[in-house]
């Protein structure tokens, strides 16, 4: 499994867009940025801050959809090269190779919160927006990883979907359609759809200024959506990487 | 006993009503080179990806290396190596770094492993070229490169001189030829040219719609079709018997209830009908026939030539 997780990223060499849609960790940063200085606030609290910084778009939107496109080009050129049967005879097994796709999709999440967080804390703090306090930034960062962590799991359908389809279409669809749902679903039943379970748990200590939630939390709940969701996007992969 | 890598029993694939593949009985034995041969869509792929388990087996049973494939993968895998269709690559990465990968996934104990399948295949090696920038032939000797990279004992190439110019094409079959006379390697190798595997092959199978018509060697091949004589008679059993005991006959073949080829054109062939009239065989005809591999393939799949 370690080898196969160094041939992932060593796969990665040269991929551009790749390194280009971590870019977009810092859209809403810049986004807050801007807000902020239209208003002429100072002296801001640094939650207030990161609410629209990383809490808010990024989370629902940005990262979800960055992951799911991540999700589908990872497999994708694989299945459009016909490299799959070559790793076949390796021989690499079709779970391993999901997880290894999985686990790349996991770190590059977690880097991109990580680019986020760090944006956030510059784009508030170097203008003076905020003033720079240890408490407020760890916060910001454990909120962060946990962001990156849980997205990545919340996203493990989407890499199901695109292992199990030989196009890029169907899945950049449903990421787009499963991002959208997340704002209908949150106020509707959080614990159907992983993203609204993962927004549940980042947000349970309901510590973030402006965010009501509709149910009660349960965190166990929230858990336990992600894991249904989950396992079934594991046996989707396995039956579909089995028929190929 | 024969010592075969690769055996099938009554293969057979079908997608839906089609039959792509028919019980085909397959024998490919330890260090020969096996060379399938069929026109395009005969089912050649379909049969080496069965037998790699890259497809599934409708009916009918794969043995490679004595055992059934299906659960000994990690076992069986490290012995083959293996290019089906066009061998796909990274195309962000150069020659070296694709080999490197499957270098570091298969576990290659050599550290010039990459460098020497390269330079059999007449790659450079740390060669700044991109995959994606590679020519057809250049593509096919990477994956080549790929196949015999960690050292197999078993070789199946699925049409490997796709896309090469008539020098690569020589190259290639060169070094297939030495990996299996110096190297001991059994090698199944597809092809739907008759002139590449004639003089490739130590064994053949002709393919057609699916269906594994022949299979013998290519020197009972070569026979078969170099020069012999066809006799057509009223009694084939005594005219055999008359050759036999009368010209000291053994090099023939009974065809059918009135038909002999002799394999034997130095034969007196007036002495023959001679003494087969006087012992009330009648001749129908005697004719010194010349068939060339391309005939006996298109007599035997009742169509159109090959390459």
């Amino acid at each position: 499994m370690l080898k196969l997780l160094e041939t992932e990223f060593l796969k990665l060499r040269r991929r551009k867009l790749v390194w280009l849609m971590l870019l977009t960790a810092l859209i809403m940063p810049f986004m807050a940025f801007l807000l902020f200085k239209y208003r002429g606030d100072t002296g801001v609290d640094p939650i207030q801050f990161y609410k629209w910084s990383a809490f808010g778009y990024t989370l629902f939107i940005i990262l979800p959809v960055i992951l799911g496109v991540f999700c589908t080009m990872l497999i994708h050129e694989e299945k459009q090269n016909g490299l799959l049967k070559q790793l076949w005879i390796v021989p690499i097994g079709k779970l391993e190779y999901f997880f290894s796709k999985f686990f790349v999709v996991l770190l590059y999440s977690v880097g991109f919160m990580l680019i986020t967080a760090v944006a956030s804390v510059l784009f508030s703090v170097l203008p003076g927006y905020v003033a720079f306090e240890w408490e407020s930034t760890l916060y910001l960062l454990e909120r962060c990883l946990e962001i990156g962590v849980l997205t990545a799991f919340a996203m493990l359908p989407i890499l199901a979907i695109a292992a199990s389809r030989k196009g890029y279409i169907l899945p950049v669809c449903v990421t787009l359609v499963y991002a959208f749902c997340g704002f209908i679903f949150m106020s509707i039943y959080m614990y159907l759809l992983p993203l609204t379970s993962m927004a549940v748990i980042v947000m349970r200590n309901k510590d973030i200024p402006g965010i009501v939630f509709s149910q009660p939390i349960n965190i166990t709940l929230a858990f336990l959506c992600i894991l249904v969701w989950d396992i079934a996007a594991v046996s989707l992969a396995r039956i579909a990487l089995k028929e190929k | 006993m024969d010592d075969f890598v690769i055996e099938t029993r009554k293969l057979t694939k079908t997608y839906g009503d089609q039959t792509a593949v028919g019980k085909v009985d397959l024998h490919v034995r330890k260090g020969r080179i096996y060379g399938l041969l069929g026109r395009n869509g005969a089912g050649k792929t379909t049969i080496m990806k069965m037998i790699l388990g890259l497809t599934s087996i409708t009916s009918g049973e794969v043995d490679v290396f004595g055992q059934n494939i299906k659960g000994r993968e990690k076992r069986v895998y490290p012995r083959i190596g293996a290019i089906i269709e066009t061998p796909g690559f990274y195309p962000n990465l150069t020659g070296t770094e694709n080999l490197e990968i499957f270098a570091k996934l298969r576990g290659t104990a050599s550290p010039d492993a990459v460098k020497n399948a390269l330079e059999i295949v007449g790659l450079p090696y740390k060669d700044k070229k991109l995959f994606s920038k590679y020519s057809l032939g250049m593509k096919q000797r990477l994956g080549i490169a790929n196949a015999i990279l960690h050292d197999p004992e078993l070789l199946i190439l699925d049409e490997p001189t796709n896309g090469l110019d008539p020098i690569g094409i020589a190259e290639v079959r060169e070094f297939i030829k030495n990996l299996s006379a110096m190297r001991g390697k059994t090698i199944l190798i597809s092809s739907h040219i008759l002139s590449e595997i004639a003089l490739l092959a130590d064994d053949i199978g002709i393919i057609d719609h699916g269906v594994l018509l022949e299979e013998s060697s290519m020197e009972e091949l070569k026979k078969r079709n170099s020069k012999y004589i066809l006799l057509q008679v009223s009694d084939v059993s005594k005219a055999a018997l008359i050759l036999e005991r009368g010209f000291h006959v053994k090099d023939y073949s009974v065809q059918d209830d009135q038909t002999l080829r002799l394999y034997d054109t130095s034969l007196d062939m007036a002495a023959v009908n001679k003494a087969l009239v006087v012992q009330d065989v009648a001749v129908i005809s005697s004719q010194l026939c010349n068939d060339t591999l391309e005939d006996y393939f298109k007599k035997i799949t009742g169509g159109e030539g090959i390459a």
